[in-house]
């Protein structure tokens, strides 16, 4: 999987659980996860989401140490690499 | 300036029948005998001797309308359900839900239920605690869950700043939601209360209903006919699913935002039988139920001869005929002053915690548009309601309604009994 697919699917893992309130989300590969107002609930829902997208399984201390979605596109394109 | 005891009204209402969304068409579909029942292939495939139930169609579709996918999957469907009727009634009073809205420190809710989240219980959280998958579960689990899920998320769907809660008192729970509500506000705890009652359609709701043998297992072939309410050939009642939503307001506030006015609420009451003296989990001791029509008349302050209408809670089953003898005995009127009488659950099954607030909501439309519903599939009335014959309405019929009483019962002897009013302006209200 190349990394525009990981984006790409990461991209509505994170729309999918994002409340819009009639706003429209820009995000990019910079785009800081918590300034999105992604909580710790959310966070949960999200890895979740993303281990069903690729089937994997993520270390939660992996993902606490994701900050940006760029983070998030290298965690899992390594996990995804090594399945 | 003397003041005289509060007044509630109702100033919107929502709902979510087996029969219709909205209260257009919900009247409509009440005043041509419109019956939500219908065949359910998941429940033949079950194996349930029971294989019809009435339930709002179309719901999924729905709810993509009214909320994002991200608030969808931290709801059960009883939940989803509430939520779509409550806001349909916060609408249909005049608001609006803002999420950028102040708190609204004056408005409190109070919403009912019967089996509350079983379904996701059953289908997500036991099958995944039971195979080691807890991590699975994902962050919603405990909100979709837990007891006060309706109450908890409208209060921010609406910014509700006033008491929240959820009460559970099985199928009474929607009317006692309301009479909770009611007296919240005569109380002067709050000006307004968001209040009712939902149900999930799903066969985790329903299956003890099945294994207690009180559901409908003869008509499956024609499931119109299913849900015969003082039927001498009622064989059991309908499971059903739905909700329903009322905006009850003090008088006073109605008046001053010039919010058009539905009925009042003129009395209530709500009791236990205590499960003595014929009384038990599952039925009623007779004088409970007597005091609870009396007490709710008489704070009402009417005298039982101006009751028009009897909204039963009537299911189905052999508990029908002593309803209706209780209502004989504790109004005293004469048998050709009784009030006529109707089943509202002979179109939309029973819809358990919905039920006392989608039937009272079938009440207020009756005052409101000036009819009766028909009760549908008693032509063969039990040998012993024959006494009681000419009240019972087979189709529907024109009648400027003042008065309706709604009764509604539940699991445990509770007892409930609303009386409805037509809403005049120069009506005061007495004190109890």
């Amino acid at each position: 999987m190349t990394q525009e697919g990981i984006y790409e699917g990461l991209k509505k893992v994170i729309e999918r659980n994002l409340p819009r309130n009639g706003r429209s989300i820009s995000l990019l590969m910079d785009t800081n996860l918590d300034q999105l107002g992604i909580d710790s609930a959310r966070r949960i829902d999200i890895l979740l989401d993303a281990e069903d997208m690729f089937g994997i399984v993520i270390e939660e201390s992996a993902f606490a140490a994701v900050s940006t979605l760029r983070d998030l596109v290298n965690l899992v394109g390594e996990l995804a690499l090594a399945a | 300036m003397k003041h005289g005891p509060r007044r509630v009204v109702i100033t919107g209402m929502g709902v979510l029948a087996p029969n219709a969304h909205g209260l257009a068409p919900f009247a409509n579909a009440l005043r041509n005998g419109v019956s939500g029942v219908r065949f359910q292939s998941r429940l033949a495939e079950l194996g349930f001797c029971c294989q019809v139930a009435a339930a709002p169609t179309g719901v999924d579709a729905v709810a993509e309308r009214y909320f994002e996918p991200v608030m969808l999957r931290r709801m059960d469907p009883h939940c989803t359900m509430a939520c779509i009727a409550a806001l349909d009634a916060w609408v249909d009073a005049g608001f609006s839900a803002d999420p950028e809205s102040p708190v609204d420190w004056d408005t409190g809710i109070v919403f009912g239920l019967g089996m509350g989240a079983m379904h996701s219980v059953a289908a997500t959280l036991a099958s995944n605690t039971d195979s080691g998958k807890v991590r699975r579960l994902g962050s919603a689990m405990v909100e979709k869950t837990m007891g006060s899920a309706v109450s908890a998320q409208l209060s921010g769907l609406l910014g509700v700043g006033g008491q929240t809660s959820t009460v559970g008192s099985a199928c009474a729970a929607g009317s006692e939601a309301i009479i909770n509500g009611f007296r919240m506000i005569l109380e002067g705890r709050a000006t307004r209360a968001v209040v009712g009652g939902s149900e999930a359609d799903s066969p985790y709701v329903w299956a003890g209903f099945e294994a207690l043998r009180v559901l409908c297992a003869n008509r499956n072939g024609s499931p119109e006919t299913a849900s015969r309410p003082l039927s001498a050939s009622a064989a059991g009642f309908v499971p059903g699913a739905g909700a329903g939503a009322l905006i009850l307001e003090s008088l006073e506030s109605a008046r001053r935002r010039g919010a058009k006015i539905y009925a009042e609420i003129a009395g209530a009451a709500v009791n236990c039988g205590g499960q003595r003296n014929g009384g038990t989990m599952t039925a009623g001791n007779f004088e409970g139920r007597q005091r609870c029509i009396c007490a709710a008349v008489a704070e009402a302050g009417i005298r039982p001869e101006e009751i028009d209408l009897i909204s039963g809670h009537l299911t189905a089953t052999m508990a029908d005929a002593f309803e209706v003898q209780n209502w004989r005995e504790a109004l005293q009127v004469p048998d050709e002053h009784f009030p006529l009488i109707n089943a509202p659950k002979s179109m939309i099954g029973h819809t358990l915690g919905a039920a006392g607030a989608i039937e009272s909501i079938a009440s207020v439309l009756q005052i409101h548009g000036g009819f009766v519903h028909p009760s549908l599939n008693c032509e063969d009335l039990h040998p012993q309601l024959l006494w009681c014959e000419p009240k019972i309405p087979h189709e529907s019929l024109r009648r400027d309604l003042n008065v309706v009483a709604k009764s509604g019962f539940g699991f445990g002897d509770v007892n409930t009994t609303i009386i409805f009013r037509r809403y005049s302006p120069e009506q005061e209200r007495k004190q109890p």
